[in-house]
């Protein structure tokens, strides 16, 4: 809770809470509220002038797509999707992170020159080409979509980026551990479990959410690279869209506004009408950033514990004049334990 | 004595990468079975193939098209040699546009300073993907505008290398430009920079004599997660761009392991070894022994 008193942190928090608050009000309640675009635009002269896509409008901020919806709703929309995927995906990581770096640090310690070389090449490959590896040899479309596969989807996307954290966390408790209260408290005769709960646990803690406030980005990075790679999550829809001229055209959709869906579908917009691309892209910057502010608020919460205690003693003592000779109220009476 | 213990290390570390990548593909092609005993045995076996695969690299044919097939090694080595040629150029763009940002921002006035920063901090959450999206979009702007083509965005069959280098090494030069910038700033408290200054040097000179050369082994400390950013860039623009390179190479024979296995291992040898020569340079100028890994 110390944390919303930083400022970087608090605007973060809001940027974020705001866009998902926007997006459920939206699916529960402006969702039947608000006009849909109109399907043609008369001028004075009762001219038919334009058909979606219209470009970007005081009316339609991000303007409207093809199949003449409001990208600014879309992506409203679908920020609660892509917002609690990146959420649900860091949780996962930090999950089985901690418990993966807690037993590295405690029981593999030995092993560092294989965990390293290991983890070396999770790091190399970009986690985007795991991923598509990962997904490149099962058949998705033949599992049909639903929960099934996106359970699935949201492991592998959470076990891509596993064993760096895994070793971060473990190397950031090996060094910890090596503290002479923790060392003394084993030479007590402390067991491995208490060390983790008195000692290990809630030193992590403010560093598990700085991490998770970073792995959460970088899920969503892997999320704007998904949408460009054409990989949805959740599986597709395939409709068979006709325009009268031509063989039907088979067209993509996500099940969701999940906004790397929405670049990924319309990807070939970009060089047609670029807002319907654009629109999700800068929803996508915008959490990003926000989820950045929340992390370096948390860094400088961390990293500013002892300081401004200091300085709350130094102005307490500079700020009240002393007399001489001195009075019983100069001093401050505290129970000595 | 030290030399070759130096040496097997590094080898065993080599190695040890590239079977966990090799491992990584096996997994990759065997986890859809997971509850089964099969997938154990799959996964064996693929892997047995992958690791036989490097001994027979000679005889390894991809198919290019439906009637074409082509030995391995002679159709990889161009989009290979291309995305390297990229990369290294990245890497010493970004370099020199980070140093020299850093220096620069490094004199400017404080309000100055902080706004640059916060920029910084903002460009940073650009997602690469967008990033390069908008750049496409920027040069058809100009085109559309001005009649100017500062440089075909999409590579046809002739390789292009400006733009490319240009649009994959800006953002990792942000990254590093931060970096730089901080272990500026780190150096700055140090009393040998005061003592310096109260002698009368003056501020260029304290900057270039004596802080760079200490920031610089923070910069090169961090060089490795700069190429790994750099790589994740380069596989976005190569596929967004139709750039033959490497990257493209490797996601178009996706269902092929053993192609993937060689190629991110042949990818990965020349960094590693880049590496440890940064390692041992980092060493050799703080003169504390850090380890190989």
């Amino acid at each position: 809770m110390r944390a919303f008193r930083n400022v970087y942190f608090t605007t973060g928090f809001i940027i974020a809470a705001g866009l998902l608050l926007a997006s459920f009000l939206y699916s529960y309640w402006l969702k039947d509220i608000i006009p849909q675009p109109p399907e043609w635009i008369y001028n004075e002269a009762g001219r038919l002038v334009d058909v979606p896509p219209y470009p970007p409008s005081w009316v339609h901020p991000f303007g409207v797509d093809r199949q003449g919806e409001d990208v600014f709703w879309k992506v409203i929309d679908g920020a609660k999707y892509t917002i609690f995927t990146a959420l649900a995906v860091s949780l996962l990581r930090l999950a089985f992170g901690t418990v993966g770096g807690i037993m590295y640090a405690f029981y593999l310690q030995k092993f560092r020159f294989i965990a390293e070389s290991i983890v070396r090449a999770f790091r190399f490959v970009p986690a985007i080409f795991l991923t598509m590896l990962f997904f490149a040899f099962i058949p998705l479309e033949e599992q049909g979509a639903g929960m099934g596969v996106l359970i699935k989807q949201l492991l592998v996307l959470a076990v891509v980026a596993l064993p760096p954290l895994m070793l971060v966390i473990g190397n950031d408790i090996a060094v910890f551990l090596q503290n002479e209260f923790v060392v003394s408290s084993r030479l007590m005769g402390a067991d491995n479990v208490w060390l983790i709960r008195k000692h290990v646990l809630p030193y992590m803690r403010p560093r598990l959410f700085l991490l998770f406030t970073q792995q959460t980005v970088q899920s969503l990075l892997l999320l704007v690279h998904l949408g460009a790679f054409q990989i949805l999550l959740g599986g597709v829809k395939v409709i068979y869209d006709s325009d009268g001229l031509g063989p039907p055209e088979k067209v993509a959709f996500s099940l969701s506004n999940e906004w790397s869906g929405l670049i990924g579908l319309s990807y070939r917009e970009m060089m047609l009408d670029q807002w319907i691309v654009v629109g999700p892209c800068v929803a996508f910057i915008v959490a990003i950033f926000a989820f950045k502010l929340m992390g370096k608020g948390l860094e400088q919460v961390i990293a500013g514990k002892g300081k401004r205690k200091q300085r709350k003693k130094q102005w307490s003592s500079s700020g009240k004049p002393a007399s001489f000779p001195p009075q019983q109220g100069d001093f401050e009476f505290v129970l000595y334990r | 004595m030290k030399k070759w213990k130096l040496a097997l290390t590094v080898l065993a570390d080599l190695l040890l990468t590239i079977f966990t990548i090799m491992a990584i593909i096996a997994f990759a092609q065997s986890y859809s079975l997971f509850p089964s005993p099969q997938m154990v045995t799959v996964f064996w076996q693929q892997f047995q193939q992958l690791f036989w695969s490097f001994f027979s690299i000679r005889d390894i044919t991809v198919s290019l098209s439906q009637w074409h097939n082509a030995p391995l090694l002679s159709t990889m080595i161009e989009p290979y040699a291309y995305s390297l040629i990229i990369l290294w150029g990245a890497l010493a763009v970004s370099f020199l546009i980070a140093v020299t940002g850093a220096y620069i921002c490094f004199l400017l006035p404080r309000p100055l300073q902080k706004m640059v920063k916060g920029i910084a901090f903002f460009l940073e959450s650009i997602p690469d993907v967008i990033f390069i999206f908008s750049t496409q979009l920027f040069v058809i702007w100009v085109f559309k505008k001005t009649d100017l083509l500062i440089v075909n965005p999409v590579a046809g069959f002739d390789n292009v290398y400006v733009l490319p280098i240009v649009m994959i090494s800006i953002l990792p030069s942000i990254l590093l430009f931060q970096m730089t910038f901080l272990a500026f700033t780190e150096e700055k408290d140090k009393p040998y920079v005061e003592y310096a200054l109260a002698k009368g040097l003056s501020k260029t000179a304290v900057l270039w004599r004596h802080m760079f050369r200490n920031a610089l082994i923070t910069v090169f400390s961090n060089v490795q997660y700069l190429f790994w950013f750099m790589l994740s860039n380069l596989l976005v623009a190569e596929y967004l761009f139709n750039m033959h390179g490497l990257f493209r190479f490797l996601y178009e024979q996706l269902h092929t392991p053993e192609v993937v296995a060689i190629g991110l291992a042949m990818l990965f040898l020349p960094f590693y070894i880049i590496d440890v020569a940064g390692k041992r340079v980092i060493a050799y100028l703080t003169g504390i022994e850090r380890g190989v890994a």
